[in-house]
């Protein structure tokens, strides 16, 4: 017998690569052969060892990934010139390898890759573009809006919010300003990147779906991704970049904007400066999460105190509050409403909140 | 196996246009043991294995607009994981890899344990032996396929080499190992006693 041919044909077999042919003769081989049907076993139970997964292990890396992905992001993905003697960092060592590669060549992609990377450094480095001449779409108090970019990107708008884009929306970036609240549908086109452009952060834009909140009566702005990716860049410190996952809220601390480096490490009113969250969803309606409860005309309330809801409660219904009672303003709600009056909102809270309210006109009285 | 290779192109197909950083996970998942050991083949080190891989993927995210333009995904980690290694060996060893036979590579094979197997843990050390004792290119060659379950063809585009190599070398490894294994049933008893 052809020692070489069997376990060609058994090599072939245990790879998936025989032909039917092939599996065929080495049937015929094996009946003619009995006595090598043990070896042929064993190399067979050998060959079938399935892969343990340490699944511990590799939950572990992965958060070590994501922390090395990050740290790589903030800095210069690439430099051409070569590193800095006695440079041996471990941060600076992907940077070597790509130079390196780069330099061998070995891989023919790498220099398209570089060239993509390249160029995305600029964008970063770039200053914030001078405010849009263009179009303004602003809603009022009580009033929502919903409009379609010329890119084909969806906005749908809350109430007393401003976003400014440019008129042609052809330059290399689809650039809007924000401010207020607003949804974003976002339509993909990986060579124009879309920036939104807030007063704390900037949020860029990977094709995705998002809601940002960045109300100049509130103390946070807030970024919370449904699906998609963004990359948000904080004004006061450019080179962190933070990337969200779906189902993640960013709330930034807006008084990161102007309070000197001190004051931002001890905190401002004992909150943090920068938090990442999940993103809520409401225990009556499990299928949109609060946070763009209100691009489908429902007003959320997910353990929310009284004090953050009197805002949202002003904007959608035009009205101002009175608080004559400390009290109300630390009561927690939990609540959806859909098509509901001021009226049978307040009826509901005051019922289980035991305060009292009197609307006149305009203006709306609580104790 | 089939199903494996879709559920990567789809991986790809998320990572690509929606930036879909859930997909990004699920990559790493599914190529993190096998793209360790692979690396740990040539570096012999798991701190710098590990590295390495998560060089890989820092590597997959910064071009996932453009990864639709990678043909087979798994050739493409695969070679990059192969650069990186030899990068990381001629940047700490101070001689540059010219031929995967000058090194030494470290297989990293499962086989299972006597008891499955019916043979003895002899038999299981010496079935090491065999193995280590493969000549370097052969050695990864086997590996691949068997621990990575690569086609030929792929294993020939990330180590540059032809399919008919990667065919001569696996039948050569595996007679090696028949080799070592006894013929007849009463052998075996014999030397597990």
């Amino acid at each position: 017998m052809n020692e070489e041919r069997l376990w060609l044909l058994v090599s072939l077999q245990l790879s998936g690569e025989a032909t039917p042919e092939e599996l065929e003769e080495l049937n015929s081989l094996l009946q003619q052969h009995p006595e090598k049907h043990l070896q042929v076993e064993i190399v067979r139970n050998m060959w079938k060892k399935e892969a343990t997964a340490h699944e511990m292990v590799r939950d572990n890396s992965y958060d070590r990934h994501l922390q090395r992905l990050s740290n790589h992001l903030s800095e210069p993905v690439l430099q051409f010139e070569p590193a800095a003697a006695g440079e041996e960092t471990i941060v600076s060592r992907p940077r070597r390898i790509m130079r390196r590669l780069l330099i061998g060549g070995s891989i023919a992609a790498s220099l398209l890759i570089a060239f993509l990377l390249y160029k995305g450094d600029n964008q970063w480095e770039r200053p914030v573009t001078e405010q849009a001449a263009g179009n303004t779409v602003s809603t009022t108090p009580g009033s929502k809006s919903h409009i379609t970019l010329p890119d084909g990107t969806h906005v749908w708008i809350n109430a007393d919010s401003r976003i400014t884009y440019d008129q042609h929306f052809t330059g290399k970036y689809r650039e809007v300003h924000l401010t207020g609240e607003a949804y974003f549908d976002v339509a993909h086109d990986s060579a124009r990147p879309f920036i939104i452009h807030t007063r704390s952060v900037d949020v860029r834009v990977l094709g995705t779906a998002f809601n940002v909140r960045s109300y100049p009566d509130e103390k946070t702005t807030e970024t919370a991704l449904i699906r998609g990716s963004v990359e948000v860049t904080l004004h006061n410190n450019p080179d962190k970049k933070i990337i969200l996952k779906p189902n993640e809220k960013l709330v930034v601390n807006n008084s990161m904007l102007d309070d000197s480096v001190q004051q931002v490490s001890n905190g401002w009113d004992n909150e943090p400066m920068l938090t990442l969250s999940k993103v809520r969803y409401a225990r009556a309606d499990s299928s949109t999460s609060v946070e763009v409860m209100w691009v489908k005309n429902k007003l959320a309330f997910e353990n929310e105190t009284f004090e953050r809801m009197v805002h949202e409660l002003e904007r959608w219904y035009n009205v101002r509050f009175q608080i004559n009672n400390e009290k109300v303003k630390w009561l927690r709600f939990y609540g959806v409403f859909e098509n509901k009056s001021l009226d049978e909102v307040l009826q509901a809270l005051s019922f289980s909140g035991e305060f009292q309210y009197a609307i006149n006109g305009r203006e709306v009285t609580v104790w | 196996m089939v199903k494996e290779t879709k559920t990567i192109q789809e991986l790809q197909q998320r990572i690509a246009l929606y930036e879909d950083m859930e997909a990004y996970h699920a990559l790493y998942n599914a190529f993190f043991n096998n793209l360790r050991y692979f690396c740990y083949s040539f570096v012999k080190s798991n701190e710098v294995a590990e590295e390495i891989v998560s060089d890989v993927f820092i590597k997959l995210w910064q071009i996932r607009n453009r990864l639709m333009e990678v043909d087979n995904l798994r050739v493409y980690i695969y070679s990059i994981a192969k650069n990186f290694s030899l990068n990381y060996i001629t940047r700490n060893f101070k001689h540059p890899v010219t031929s995967l036979d000058e090194l030494d590579i470290e297989p990293v094979v499962r086989i299972g344990n006597p008891e499955e197997l019916c043979i003895s843990s002899d038999l299981v050390s010496k079935i090491r032996q065999t193995i280590r004792q493969l000549p370097p290119q052969c050695r990864l060659i086997f590996q691949m396929v068997k621990e990575d379950g690569m086609r030929y063809k792929e294993v020939a585009e990330v180590l540059n080499i032809s399919v008919l190599t990667v065919r001569n070398q696996l039948a050569i490894a595996t007679k090696k190992i028949a080799d070592t294994l006894p013929a007849y049933l009463a052998e075996a008893i014999r030397s597990r006693v």
